[in-house]
């Protein structure tokens, strides 16, 4: 029913890796069955294994020991020189086991022939290569944290797995989302609004500016004209004979300073 | 009229950037980007109709009555404010109240993880400990996982990969 072997075959596999990390908790895989079935059929099978109708003293539930029962001389169990001690003392498990061989090689039971010096060189080494490795390869296997039997479940890399209350959390956001939907469409309303009352005030200013500017081209021509006006005829008031005489004066004016110099 | 006004955003964005998922994250920052330019873009014009100097054009034209005929219509000018002329608002509505609906659905399917996985946290001691189950034990705990060859038979090597109904190959 029960053996490494079994376990090494693959028959179980590794069905719930349960991490506990910030309260998340990550689910690999509930194959088949959803949880309160899993929790159902667990139950059940705690009442026959655990309830109180077990048998566990003739019947106890059969655990994987951590080591192997101790051992002497590397391979005859510890259990069988307990056994005999009672009846024999200390050296009758000795005496039993020498006086059995001599008993199989006197009666050629066992027969003596060319493959014993083999046997007996090969169960020779192994007893020495026991003795020398055994210790080592005992602390390389799984349970002293070493290679490990069973395959453990993955971990989950704590990075990458969000919680599914931050999910949550992050759900709440979408309010705040269409909050500013609306307040976009508010925003821009109030954009064409204030864009209208800009475009009143332009035009009205414009009206007024151009009004004020032809008033100002208006008055800067009637200036321009009176002045000509004027000048034209203050000109043409000017006589043949004013101007002889004011040329006169100015060639006398000439003089009078050339006599200076 | 509209009864609210609105001149800068009142929406917590912080608050919203924090609950935005990361693959979402650009899209996030295109509609931040988006919002913002609203809201520059509205302190672009006066919040209110600007004065005009009537007192100036007063003094600088011919014909103040004119100027007098504008100042008062510029006083009783009432510009409308501009509608909501596709219904955008009702339409963010409706799309809000779907989304609301499709999110209340997650949340519930998120609930029911949640409740699932502490169920099975507060259950999961009670199963012994994968190195003490026997083969026996694995099929009364997981008797829909263990392999039953009463009620489901399967073919040799009785893996889940090599079942016809898991093989694309399998002629029917």
């Amino acid at each position: 029913m029960f053996s490494k072997a079994a376990l090494r075959s693959g028959g179980l596999k590794p069905v719930f890796s349960v991490q506990l990390q910030n309260r998340v908790i990550q689910c690999i895989s509930t194959r088949g069955a959803s949880v309160s079935e899993h929790v159902k059929n667990w139950n059940n099978a705690n009442k026959i294994y655990y309830g109180p109708q077990r048998d566990n003293k003739n019947y106890p539930i059969k655990k994987l020991p951590e080591t192997n029962p101790p051992v002497r001389h590397g391979f005859i169990p510890e259990s069988f020189f307990t056994t005999l001690y009672e009846k024999t003392g200390v050296t009758g498990p000795y005496v039993f086991g020498i006086g059995l061989t001599t008993y199989l090689l006197s009666s050629e039971l066992w027969v003596a022939e060319h493959g014993m010096i083999e046997f007996m060189a090969f169960w020779l080494s192994f007893y020495l290569v026991n003795k020398k490795f055994g210790p080592v390869l005992a602390n390389c296997s799984s349970r002293k944290g070493g290679m490990s039997l069973f395959k453990k479940p993955r971990p989950v890399p704590s990075k990458q797995s969000r919680s599914v209350e931050e999910l949550i959390e992050m759900e709440s956001g979408q309010k705040l989302l269409f909050e500013a939907k609306r307040e976009n469409v508010d925003l821009q309303l109030e954009f064409h609004y204030r864009q209208r009352l800009a475009d009143v005030h332009h035009a009205v200013k414009r009206r007024l500016d151009y009004e004020v500017d032809v008033e100002a081209a208006k008055r800067r021509f009637e200036q321009q004209h009176m002045v000509n006006w004027i000048v034209k005829s203050v000109t043409k008031s000017i006589t043949a004979q004013q101007e002889k005489e004011s040329i006169n004066k100015c060639i006398q004016d000439l003089k009078t300073l050339a006599a200076h110099v | 009229m509209s009864s609210k006004r609105v001149a800068k955003s009142a929406v917590d964005w912080a608050a919203l950037a924090k609950r935005v998922p990361p693959n979402q994250k650009e899209a996030y920052r295109a509609f931040k980007a988006k919002s913002d330019m609203f809201v520059s873009r509205v302190h672009k014009h006066n919040e209110s109709l600007p004065k005009i100097d009537f007192a100036y054009y007063r003094s600088r034209i011919a014909a103040p009555a004119m100027v007098d005929q504008f100042e008062k219509a510029y006083q009783a000018v009432t510009i409308p404010y501009p509608k909501d002329a596709k219904n955008m608002k009702v339409q963010i509505d409706k799309d809000e109240k779907t989304a609301q609906e499709q999110s209340k659905a997650y949340v519930a399917n998120l609930q029911k993880m949640i409740d699932d996985s502490k169920q099975l946290l507060d259950n999961i001691n009670s199963v012994p400990p994968y190195e003490d189950m026997t083969h026996q034990m694995y099929v009364d705990y997981f008797p829909d996982q263990a392999r039953n060859p009463v009620e489901r038979p399967t073919f040799w090597p009785h893996l889940k990969k090599d079942q016809p109904e898991n093989n694309p190959h399998t002629i029917n």
